[in-house]
């Protein structure tokens, strides 16, 4: 049996994703956690000086997509051919694309400011993508983004969309029904349920 | 499996061409000799940054000999192509008419398909590992490309030569110390060496020089060795002669 070991701070942030996959299929693994101001004693022992770092029986893995795509592909999550693999990863880079675009408005301290940015960042950019992913949903037919079975891809949107209509309100997929279902289909499933039931609260 | 023939006769039709020709689209067109079991390719990017985000995609693509359209648009035709995006964006790889967005996703499946990834689910993890890192830092760079006062851009590409890069570079030489392989995963090439290659030699040394790979001389090799790989060497000299740098 393979020994996982996920480093990361004690939030869910970019290893999220990771940590969504294991648990949906189930796989034992450590979720070491640390806090900020340990950070500098894990530090240097990374490979680029960066969490989250996967360590598959003691061998380090960085970069947090790269983690969860290893994952998915090990554990039957990633697609079920070479484009259906593919047309996943290319989901899960459009949101690290918006997690990117999130991260000024989540360090600004003034709320109202931050408010307007959410609200800016809402109508200019995430908006015009839901209506394309929507469209993409629509077309592919099985109410999940890639072929007919639930990827890691699905569990990006819900990551990132959940959270999302915690802060700002579910309406903000009301114009996009699929997506909407999705996330909710996502989020209801038992070991997922589960999870987010017990795992730490934290603001990230 | 794939065919051999060259793409020789479509560079000698485009040395043909007058100038001027770039204010319109550009195509480097396959040759006549389609061959039936290989996929018709087309890459489709701005012409303006020529090699931007689609860049190391047509390294892979030439690096493997394999044929493709590589379509440039000026960005007047921008607001008629990109409706028919997935996501309103470029670059994007239609494979036999299917649509597949996001430069890394890209440059994934090419590199998978035609023996560039790793070797094994491992390998192929840390070269995803790897290329993600050269997102990240094309991501970085943005901020002081964008800058408009000359000035502030100057000291912004300073500390970010200084702070972002030197620091990389002293982790990636650690790395290649450890593989000790003269690659950056297993013990051949890889699409994360081409696209360390795009980023350190063909952006940041035509750029800023050489001098900030003056401690990192496993780096420097690597980078010095994809330059001098044949179907790499053909293509930059073709692309840097065609498409002069801009930047």
């Amino acid at each position: 049996m393979v020994h996982y070991k996920l480093i990361y701070f004690n939030l869910r942030g970019r290893a999220e994703l990771a940590r969504l996959v294991l648990q949906h299929q189930e796989i034992v693994f450590e979720d070491f956690r640390f806090e900020r101001e340990e950070w500098p004693k894990y530090k240097a022992g990374t490979p680029f000086g960066q969490v989250p770092v996967l360590e598959v029986d003691g061998k380090p893995l960085a970069q947090s997509n790269t983690i969860a795509r290893y994952l998915a592909r090990q554990h039957g999550l990633a697609g079920q051919n070479d484009w259906e693999q593919s047309q996943a990863d290319m989901y899960v880079d459009c949101i690290h694309d918006l997690i990117g675009g999130t991260r000024p408005i989540i360090y600004e301290t003034d709320k109202d400011k931050q408010k307007e940015m959410f609200q800016k960042f809402l109508q200019d950019v995430v908006n015009p993508h839901l209506q394309k992913v929507e469209q993409q949903l629509i077309k592919n037919g099985s109410g999940f983004l890639v072929g007919k079975s639930i990827t890691w891809a699905d569990l990006a949107y819900y990551s990132f969309f959940s959270p999302m209509m915690e802060r700002l309100g579910e309406a903000i997929l009301d114009s996009t029904p699929h997506l909407k279902k999705l996330v909710a289909h996502v989020g209801n499933i038992p070991q997922i349920k589960k999870y987010v039931e017990t795992r730490p609260k934290t603001a990230l | 499996m794939y065919c051999k023939t060259p793409w020789r006769s479509g560079f000698n039709r485009l040395k043909g061409q007058k100038a001027g020709r770039s204010r319109h689209t550009i195509r480097i067109l396959q040759t006549d000799l389609h061959c039936s079991n290989m996929p018709v390719y087309k890459l489709r990017y701005f012409n303006n940054p020529r090699r931007g985000r689609a860049e190391l995609a047509r390294l892979i693509l030439h690096q493997a000999g394999v044929e493709f359209e590589d379509i440039r648009f000026p960005h007047s035709e921008w607001p008629a192509i990109k409706p028919s995006t997935p996501f309103g964006q470029v670059p994007v790889l239609e494979v036999d008419g299917q649509v597949l967005a996001q430069s890394n996703t890209i440059a994934r499946y090419l590199a998978r398909k035609y023996g560039l990834a790793g070797k094994n689910d491992w390998e192929q993890a840390l070269a995803d590992m790897y290329a993600d890192n050269i997102n990240d830092l094309l991501n970085a760079a943005v901020p002081p490309f964008m800058e408009k006062d000359p000035v502030k851009q100057k000291e912004m590409y300073e500390k970010f030569m200084a702070e972002t890069i030197a620091n990389h570079v002293v982790l990636i030489e650690k790395q290649l110390k450890k593989n000790n392989t003269g690659y950056l995963v297993g013990n051949d090439l890889t699409w994360a060496d081409l696209a360390y290659y795009a980023y350190f030699s063909d952006f940041l040394e035509v750029k800023f020089g050489s001098a900030f790979l003056k401690d990192a001389p496993l780096l420097k090799a690597l980078i010095d060795r994809v330059k001098a790989l044949p179907n790499i060497k053909k293509w930059t000299e073709f692309r840097n002669s065609k498409y002069p740098e801009e930047n």
